[in-house]
């Protein structure tokens, strides 16, 4: 067809319009994808940083060694004598804490008996 | 290339594009929807179209060879059983039915947006309206619809999530 005849075609009324509501949709669906896959994209470093806290706790946990106390002894018979010396302290100490208590008491017993005698004295 | 860039260069020739699919198709509708193609074809490259010396000399050819690979197709198909059909090349850059990549924008995509936004209630079809195609700020929205900057914002967000949704197959 010879120019003429091209020019010759009637263009529908409100096809520029159309257009260019179509380019401004092709727009829309472009943005609103593209905020969609970085949304989905995004890397929530809050659940980054609690799954890393856990994995060190339980990392602790399973790798930790029970405490054990130091082994100050190799023989046997020594440790015993070491016991037994360390029972018989803590028996004197207990003994001497006894009498003391005895003494005070008798101290108490005394006293008391002067006051009922005083008492009995005066009510005589 | 930003839209309003796009616009500007390639808008004003769609009569031109229209004749030109016109002539080889010979139907409004058909010419229409060839040149739909041709924006999202011209859309999905416009960041390597910055160069091209005479916008309306290579829209001309690729809306043309559009124009010519739809009538082959359709002839293809109507062609007798038995007969051994030769190789035809398409002769557009990309097949007549649009590209399948992902990230690209397709003519379905765009129909499947409009649907969306015109099943959505009001005020939200308007306020979606409004920040989509008009880029209208919150604070100007919010003017002119009467509701809080906040109440836009939330009507915008849950807007995008439908659409994002409705084109999430693409």
């Amino acid at each position: 067809m010879k120019e003429k005849d091209i020019n010759e075609i009637e263009i529908p009324n409100g096809l520029e319009a159309e257009m260019s509501d179509f380019i401004d949709s092709m727009d829309a669906a472009e943005r609103v994808m593209a905020e969609e896959r970085r949304r989905k994209g995004a890397v929530r470093w809050s659940y980054v940083a609690g799954a890393a806290a856990t994995a060190a706790l339980l990392l602790t946990f399973l790798f930790r060694q029970p405490a054990m106390p130091e082994d100050t002894f190799t023989d046997p018979h020594e440790a015993y004598a070491c016991v037994e010396q360390a029972l018989a302290s803590i028996s004197e100490k207990m003994g001497s804490g006894v009498q003391q208590a005895r003494r005070a008491g008798d101290k108490i017993d005394a006293g008391t008996a002067k006051i009922k005698e005083l008492y009995n004295r005066k009510t005589n | 290339m930003e839209r309003e860039d796009f616009k500007r260069v390639w808008l004003p020739l769609s009569g031109n594009f229209y004749r030109a699919a016109y002539l080889v198709l010979g139907s409004e509708q058909e010419a229409k929807d060839i040149l739909q193609d041709l924006y999202v074809k011209l859309w999905n490259i416009r960041s390597s179209l910055e160069n091209i010396d005479s916008p309306l000399a290579y829209g001309t050819r690729i809306i043309r060879n559009m124009a010519l690979d739809k009538v082959r197709s359709a002839s293809y198909r109507t062609r007798r059983v038995g007969v051994v059909a030769m190789e035809e090349l398409p002769l557009s850059d990309t097949p007549f039915q649009g590209s399948a990549e992902h990230g690209l924008i397709e003519k379905e995509m765009v129909l499947k947006l409009k649907q969306t936004i015109v099943g959505m209630q009001e005020p939200q079809r308007s306020v979606v309206q409004m920040r989509l195609f008009k880029d209208m700020d919150y604070a100007e929205i919010a003017r002119k619809t009467g509701l809080s900057q906040i109440n836009v914002r939330v009507i915008v967000s849950r807007g995008k999530k439908m659409i994002a949704r409705a084109l999430s197959e693409y």
